[in-house]
């Protein structure tokens, strides 16, 4: 127990001691009028659960598109001629060199990297033509990058010594009406600028689920893209997987420091794919838009119970103040007693938050039926899961903190200001 | 009477109900603003897409959408011609040809799909010809416009020559040279990477199609009336032909448009539960305040039901009220808000990739008026009933020692 003698230890000034008194006082204040502050505590709860929960859907989702994205179509960050980002021809496609391998090959944090060339022909059977696009790929690369593999429907996909043969997007398979082990023309502009035609065995039919590239895409092996489109030695594009979304702005500064000399951009996935990017951050500043509604509501709550609960204390407050508590003093009280709610409504909201979101990280949601068709528009599978990054729960903590302290200023200033026999005489 | 003894009540602490009011304001005006802009979003995209190019309703043969091959072509085009021109609803319709081809310019190539057009009909008939960023829209044969997207893809300038290449109706391999008149920007980028247009004549020339066309699209005065429309056409062309809706032609919109529908309430009942609280909270604090008070009003043989009835009813004036000024509030951000739209330039090309267009014009339905009218007092009639609940456990002898 503290010694207390108002007299003596008031005018020692020993703010510890003080301090211990203080938080004493504001704890057994809050459970004096158990009702109100449950509400209140309640209210914060609600809250904070809720801003956890629904950025943490937004931040684990975000993630998962990212990553299931960039795992195929884009990399985490790609290597481009410089200038390919605005104008994608075979005209702006590079040298794969060993000694670009090997830059790649050195730096730790990549996990896998594949060369792609992409160029866009016709693709012609039986009298039928459609526009396709070409994907060079590497097999080999592929295995290790991609879920290219995985998503084969029919006959198989391409072999590291494939030759001569193709796997077509499963809408464009069947549009062409053709089937496994036919030969089919293709038809496209070279490096030269010179039209070339090839005769190419179709191998496999693959759905990725993603309805632009089913409708267009030709999987075959750069060796055969290279030299159906003359272009001898060379890749439009070099996709990078790391091994951490983090990592992103180190790996780009050191490999655009080593890759400079060769006229070579590397591009991050924000900006070869600006649109996804602005989706995220669109859908992103509504949700907290709409966070920050949910949150000022519940701080008029706070701002009530601060306000009733000092004005039912008046008469109180002036009789500490007559025996020499001074304001601040009760303002400290006060404001410890908002800090003791809030903090245990924040807890409280943050541990069921996290309950969630764990949940959700462990079983995310499919968000199967008719909803795939949006998501196939744009090429990912419907899933929604959460995330449990430490941010998130931070600035839950601080941002609710922040306000609950904010909408007490006014009631905790009328305590401030207050006399003694004015708060002893109200009734 | 017990309405004025609420109205009375709930001001006797002034600050207390302006301040729960106040949350139940910021509560209807941010629902407001979220779903009139979810609306407007929506709208836009769907006036977009039949404003662009799908039109109301369009009539191919049976497999077209599936595969948009040249051999689908409308046979019978002139029954279906004789048909369409026998309808009153109809304001306009377009013939078009459509199927895919290859484009080549001198820098790189690209897969497309060519639409042949009469210029003379589609110009009024769509907004394409309202959105051409450089040039002019097509007039003569052998004139090609295309997207700002495709153009800076291919470096293609008004001027220059492009070549299409496409395999005609007999298998043969046809390529032709065109001129580029003109190049348009649309809402949509996936749009303007993939659609160009020609002449219908030099489609059917190059397709080897004859005379013949591969769609009909329909304009109509009512847009309502599309599915009763529908089916009137169904029957007078048999099932030789797929007759489609804006609906059905774009399903993504139909799903946007379901998911808002299923998601919204969320949205309310978030808000709904906060604003809640606030209300519970004062309720109790003023029926606590007023123990003494209730204690009397008993002894004096007021009923439960009354005093029950009385707190309801300040809970709910003051749901009500905080309903009207949210609405007036909301109302004075809105009217500005519809008419001026709000400039989301910052996200434009996720916009451009929705097709919504970067200015989203808020758009107010009765549906979101309902919800926004009766959302709040609803939830603070809910809020009300604890604390009705607490003031009948009262015994007026109790209430009356209480201090």
């Amino acid at each position: 127990m503290i010694e207390f003698s108002h007299s003596k230890s008031l005018r020692k000034g020993n703010r510890t001691i003080y301090m211990k008194l203080f938080l004493k006082l504001a704890w057994r204040n809050v459970w004096r009028n158990k009702r109100r502050w449950i509400i209140t505590f309640l209210a914060i709860a609600f809250a904070v659960f809720l801003t956890v929960l629904m950025r943490g859907i937004q931040l684990g989702t975000y993630d998962y598109y990212i990553k299931a994205i960039s795992g195929s179509y884009a990399g985490l960050i790609q290597i481009q001629k410089e200038g390919y980002l605005e104008n994608p021809s075979l005209r702006k496609s590079f040298i794969y060199s060993d000694k670009l391998k090997e830059i790649l090959t050195s730096n730790s944090d990549i996990i896998a990297y594949a060369p792609r060339l992409y160029a866009e022909v016709l693709i012609s059977s039986g009298g039928k033509s459609y526009g396709g696009v070409i994907y060079g790929v590497d097999p080999s690369s592929e295995l290790k990058f991609s879920e290219f593999h995985r998503r084969i429907k029919e006959g198989r996909f391409l072999n590291p010594d494939s030759m001569g043969e193709i796997v077509i997007g499963d809408k464009l398979f069947k549009n062409l009406q053709i089937s496994i082990g036919d030969k089919i023309i293709l038809l496209g502009q070279g490096f030269d600028g010179a039209l070339w035609d090839m005769k190419f065995k179709v191998v496999g039919r693959i759905k990725l689920g993603y309805t632009e590239l089913d409708n267009t895409v030709i999987f075959m092996n750069l060796k055969d893209a290279q030299e159906f489109l003359s272009c001898e030695n060379r890749v439009t594009n070099i996709l990078i997987l790391l091994s951490s979304i983090d990592k992103i702005p180190s790996v780009k500064a050191s490999l655009s420091q080593e890759l400079k000399d060769y006229g070579l951009a590397v591009l991050s996935w924000e900006e070869t794919m600006p649109e996804f990017k602005q989706s995220i951050d669109f859908d992103n500043a509504t949700g907290i838009l709409f966070l920050f509604f949910l949150i000022v509501i519940v701080a008029f709550g706070i701002f009530n119970t601060v306000s009733m609960s000092v004005l039912e204390r008046s008469n109180e407050f002036g009789i500490c103040l007559a025996i020499g508590f001074k304001n601040k003093d009760l303002v400290l009280i006060v404001l410890f007693e908002v800090i003791f709610i809030a903090l245990i409504g924040i807890l409280f909201g943050n541990f069921l938050g996290f309950l969630f979101n764990y949940y959700l990280v462990k079983n995310p949601i499919n968000l199967g039926g008719k909803y795939i068709a949006v998501y196939e528009e744009f090429g990912f599978e419907p899933k929604f899961t959460s995330s449990l990054k430490p941010r998130i729960f931070i600035n839950t903590t601080l941002s609710m903190l922040f306000i609950s302290i904010v909408f007490s200023l006014f009631p905790l200033y009328k305590l401030y200001k207050l006399e003694p026999l004015k708060g002893i005489r109200f009734t | 009477m017990l309405l004025k003894l609420a109205w009375r009540n709930i001001w006797r602490n002034k600050r207390r109900t302006l301040v729960v009011l106040t949350s139940v304001v910021v509560g209807v005006v941010a629902l407001l603003l979220v779903d009139t802009l979810s609306v407007g979003m929506l709208k836009q995209m769907v006036d977009n897409q039949i404003n662009y190019h799908i039109s109301h309703i369009q009539i191919h043969r049976k497999g077209f959408s599936e595969d948009k091959a040249i051999e689908k072509h409308i046979k019978d085009y002139l029954k279906v011609d004789s048909v369409l021109s026998s309808y009153s609803q109809i304001k306009i319709y377009s013939k078009r040809v459509i199927s895919y081809g290859l484009i080549n310019s001198a820098y790189s190539s690209s897969g497309v799909l060519i639409v042949g057009v009469e210029p003379w009909v589609e110009k009024d008939f769509t907004m394409i010809s309202k959105s051409i960023v450089q040039g002019r829209y097509i007039s003569s044969d052998g004139e090609i416009l295309i997207g700002l997207k495709l153009a800076e893809k291919l470096n293609l300038k008004i001027g220059d020559r492009a070549v299409l290449m496409v395999s005609d109706l007999n298998g043969n391999l046809i390529s032709n040279v065109f001129r580029v008149v003109g190049i348009y920007q649309s809402p949509s980028v996936n749009f303007d990477k993939v659609y160009i247009y020609i002449t219908l004549k030099d489609a059917q020339n190059l397709f080897n199609l004859g005379d013949s066309v591969s769609e009909f699209a329909i304009l109509l005065y009512k847009a309502e009336l599309v599915n009763s429309f529908k089916e009137e056409l169904s029957k007078a062309l048999g099932d030789e032909y797929e007759i489609l809706t804006y609906f059905e032609i774009g399903p993504f919109i139909r799903i946007m448009i379901d998911m808002y529908m299923e998601f919204i309430w969320i949205y309310y009942l978030i808000i709904g539960v906060a604003v809640m609280f606030g209300v519970i909270n004062i309720m109790l604090m003023s029926i606590f305040e007023r123990v003494k008070e209730f204690g009397v009003l008993k002894a004096l043989g007021m009923k439960d039901s009354k005093i029950f009835s009385l707190i309801v009813l300040e809970s709910l004036l003051i749901g009500s009220l905080g309903t009207l000024i949210g609405l007036l509030f909301g109302f004075i951000l809105y009217v500005p808000l519809s008419r001026s739209g709000i400039n989301l330039g910052v996200f434009s090309e996720s916009l451009a990739l929705f097709g919504s267009g970067r200015i989203i014009y808020p758009v107010l339905t009765p549906f979101t008026l309902f919800l926004l009218l009766f959302t709040m007092p609803f939830i603070s009639f809910i809020a009300s009933i604890y604390p009705g609940i607490k003031s009948l456990r009262l015994k007026p002898i109790d209430a009356l020692k209480y201090i």
